[in-house]
């Protein structure tokens, strides 16, 4: 490359009026208010049958490969332990907050958004309310608060969430989750070194069915892996991102 | 009532990608007119959820229905007569007094001189860093169009800031005054 080259790149580079840090966030006010909007708006479905639909692909599919391979019941098993989603009012289309689960105890997960001055009780007028740990029919893990008879799961049409739903293979992912984290968090990982790390991990914590997804462009500017986790798929992906955004 | 599973693989994807998508209209809209091309866009995508594809391809398509609603948004600006619409860095114009270098105007001035087609291949590169091969998603073409598109809108892009500098650099004083 010239220098002229280098020199356009630069000025084009600096000319950049936003960077994505200045950008509103997803989590902010007006990022959840229009994610609200947006899900309470009619979805036009596509007419595809269910087999070939993608969520039947992400979920069915590899809980029924397992249900044939290694013997599980399909029952009671959650699709993603790794997060569960906290529901305000004991109704599915009221707000929802997802949260990251460690352990088994649902509750505890999502408690402290009761807490006074909290997303769900911000002025702190409420106490919070008993809890409900349900399996919706996805196969996610959800809790809302309990209504009249404590029977809010059934009320809703779900399951309940008996905690039978966390197996030993979703506390070795969690577990595995966790200690990635500290690896990568605030560190730039490169593609062997976070291939590798996955591998020990995953290795060390008897997860034997899992792969390594390191297909993703790495590039100079993009040198850095992040990871995605794929429960249903049972594979974890390096995906590229700059030195600023690995963390 | 929007089934559990459309509404978490629906946030995961807002969560994941909502900040580029703002940046990126941001970066060519005037603040109110951004926030309401982000909202159309993953509008189409809530409605087009089966679509999306999985991982890092998630961001190219969201990108690609950005650049096209953006593109709508633009044109019906232009079309109502209200320039606010703030191309590239031109947004900056209305505040060039107040810190932006007279390389930077240039800079600006140069890529508002270009074709819609090469100013916009020359963002997806240097502000939201997409590869040739990315930016061949986005924008419906191959690779190595893409990869050839891009070589000549920084040829382009560098003949009109040299052209734009020429009178500033190279004209001694008296010259200018005349």
């Amino acid at each position: 490359m010239s220098r002229k080259d280098d020199r356009a790149h630069r000025l084009l580079r600096e000319a950049n009026p936003l960077t994505p840090e200045e950008a509103p966030a997803p989590t902010s006010p007006r990022g959840e208010a229009l994610f609200q909007r947006i899900i309470s708006s009619p979805r036009t479905e596509a007419k595809k049958p269910f087999w070939r639909r993608r969520g039947a692909l992400i979920v069915l599919v590899p809980a029924a490969a397992l249900a044939i391979a290694g013997g599980y019941a399909l029952v009671n098993r959650a699709s993603d332990p790794l997060n569960v989603i906290c529901f305000q009012e004991p109704s599915l289309s009221s707000h929802r907050t997802q949260v990251s689960l460690q352990g088994d105890d649902l509750l505890s997960a999502c408690r402290p958004l009761w807490d006074p001055g909290e997303q769900y009780n911000p002025e702190g007028r409420t106490p919070a309310p008993p809890l409900a740990a349900c399996l919706l029919q996805g196969g996610e893990l959800a809790v809302f608060p309990e209504v009249g008879d404590g029977d809010t799961c059934t009320a809703l049409g779900l399951e309940v969430a008996t905690g039978g739903e966390i197996g030993e293979e979703h506390r070795a992912i969690q577990a595995v989750q966790e200690e990635l984290f500290a690896h990568f968090m605030g560190t730039c990982v490169a593609r062997e070194e976070a291939t590798a790390l996955v591998k020990q991990s995953l290795r060390r914590h008897g997860l034997v069915g899992w792969r390594v997804d390191a297909a993703g462009q790495f590039t100079t500017n993009r040198p850095c892996a992040t990871l995605a986790y794929n429960f249903p798929g049972r594979t974890i992906t390096l995906v590229p991102t700059s030195s600023e955004r690995s963390s | 009532m929007p089934s559990p599973v459309s509404e978490l693989a629906f946030r995961r994807i807002y969560q994941a990608h909502f900040r580029q998508i703002a940046a990126y209209a941001r970066r060519r809209l005037n603040e109110d007119e951004a926030d309401d091309a982000v909202a159309e866009t993953f509008l189409i995508a809530w409605r087009r959820l089966d679509q999306i594809p999985e991982g890092p391809l998630a961001l190219l398509w969201l990108y690609a229905v950005a650049r096209r609603v953006v593109g709508q948004q633009y044109r019906s600006t232009q079309r109502r007569g209200r320039l606010v619409s703030k191309l590239a860095g031109l947004a900056r114009e209305d505040n060039s007094n107040v810190g932006v270098g007279l390389e930077q105007q240039a800079v600006h001035e140069a890529l508002a001189r270009l074709r819609p087609q090469d100013r916009e291949i020359l963002r997806l590169a240097e502000w939201e860093d997409l590869s040739p091969s990315q930016i061949a998603v986005v924008m419906g073409c191959s690779a190595n169009a893409a990869s050839i598109r891009l070589h000549r809108a920084h040829r382009r892009f560098e003949r009109a800031l040299l052209e734009l500098e020429a009178p500033i650099e190279l004209a001694p004083p008296e010259e200018q005054a005349t």
